[in-house]
């Protein structure tokens, strides 16, 4: 008998911190996040956390800090907002699901909260996506969706190797998330 | 900063007693320079803080007879990426080619020699033709750019993004 999962967004809470640390100090979420989290070490991680829980609350806050839900029991996602511009209303995106929630489904649901979340509640007018050059699995489906790089810098980054890669910045507005269909 | 001489302009360290000049010039126009960070009319706080700030390199272009012509800034100098961003203005905005191209080249040589910066980014808008004519003078290749990014005048404006790679700097 398959049972009804409901997905719902909350703002990261003190509560989650320990299991959303374990998720971004694993090498998963390096692979196929840009991240400035201090990945090698929890308890700075833990402490960066729990201060921009605490400055997310005020109005104008630069970083937003999001869980997904399921059921609500199970975190599912880690979903971060970063960047706030209040005046040109835009923000950068990233959004972690870990290996086992990942599926075409799941994170469906997750992301199309997300943009409700963004686009309606906040009323940003755009969100960026930043994708390392050397994350070609996430680079090939923004290929296959069609969807080319607002801008392409070059060498900006290093890799986990030391060699420079690209980072290319994917825009998304709302007025293309909510269109009507033809 | 130690003043940095060029042909027909020289640079020094903005003080604080030119911020109301700065300001001035930002209530009159919409170059990126004033756009890029926060508000339209850049508050005196802000320019305080350039003035301050460590992170920054911030001049005021005069020409060879002393008058104050404009700005150039050199932000996030100091960043773990040595990933610089450059704005600039002068005043009255047009017609100022050679002397803007001047200011911008007196600049880099400046950091470049006295940092280990290995890129430097310019954020401009696409009617700053100027502007762009001159980045592209001094090597800067377009890498991007941002659609509807800014918001002034109610709507929504284009930004563009120029990069300046030291070894292409040096080339």
């Amino acid at each position: 008998m398959s049972e009804k999962i409901t997905i719902s967004l909350r703002h990261l809470e003190k509560r989650d911190i320990a299991k959303v640390a374990a998720w971004l100090t694993n090498e998963d979420y390096y692979q196929h996040n840009l991240t400035n989290y201090p990945y090698n070490n929890k308890r700075l991680l833990q402490n960066q956390l729990l201060k921009e829980i605490a400055v997310g609350r005020l109005i104008e806050a630069r970083t937003r800090l999001l869980v997904a839900e399921a059921n609500g029991e199970i975190l599912t996602a880690f979903i971060a907002l970063q960047n706030f511009n209040w005046q040109n209303r835009n923000a950068i995106l990233q959004i972690y699901i870990p290996a086992e929630f990942r599926s075409a489904n799941l994170g469906l649901i997750i992301v199309t909260q997300v943009y409700n979340y963004i686009f309606k509640d906040l009323n940003l007018h755009k969100v960026y996506t930043y994708v390392s050059g050397g994350d070609t699995e996430k680079l090939e489906r923004y290929k296959t969706a069609k969807q080319e790089p607002e801008a392409v810098l070059y060498n900006y980054l290093r890799g986990a190797d030391g060699q420079p890669e690209n980072l290319h910045i994917f825009g998304t507005f709302k007025k293309d998330v909510f269109k009507k269909p033809a | 900063m130690p003043r940095l001489d060029g042909e027909n302009i020289y640079l020094e360290s903005v003080k604080p007693q030119n911020i109301a000049l700065i300001r001035q010039w930002s209530v009159k126009t919409r170059d990126s320079f004033f756009l890029n960070k926060t508000t339209l009319t850049v508050s005196t706080d802000y320019l305080a803080m350039l003035v301050s700030s460590l992170d920054h390199q911030f001049y005021l272009a005069h020409n060879r007879g002393g008058q104050p012509l404009g700005v150039l800034l050199f932000s996030n100098i100091h960043n773990p990426q040595h990933i610089a961003e450059v704005s600039l203005t002068l005043q009255p905005s047009k017609n100022n080619t050679k002397l803007l191209q001047e200011t911008l080249e007196v600049g880099l040589i400046n950091l470049f020699s006295k940092t280990n910066l290995v890129k430097v980014y310019c954020h401009c808008q696409p009617h700053e033709l100027e502007l762009k004519k001159i980045l592209l003078e001094c090597f800067f290749k377009k890498e991007g750019q941002l659609n509807e990014h800014l918001f002034y005048n109610n709507k929504f404006h284009d930004q563009e993004i120029f990069g300046l790679p030291r070894e292409d700097y040096y080339r």
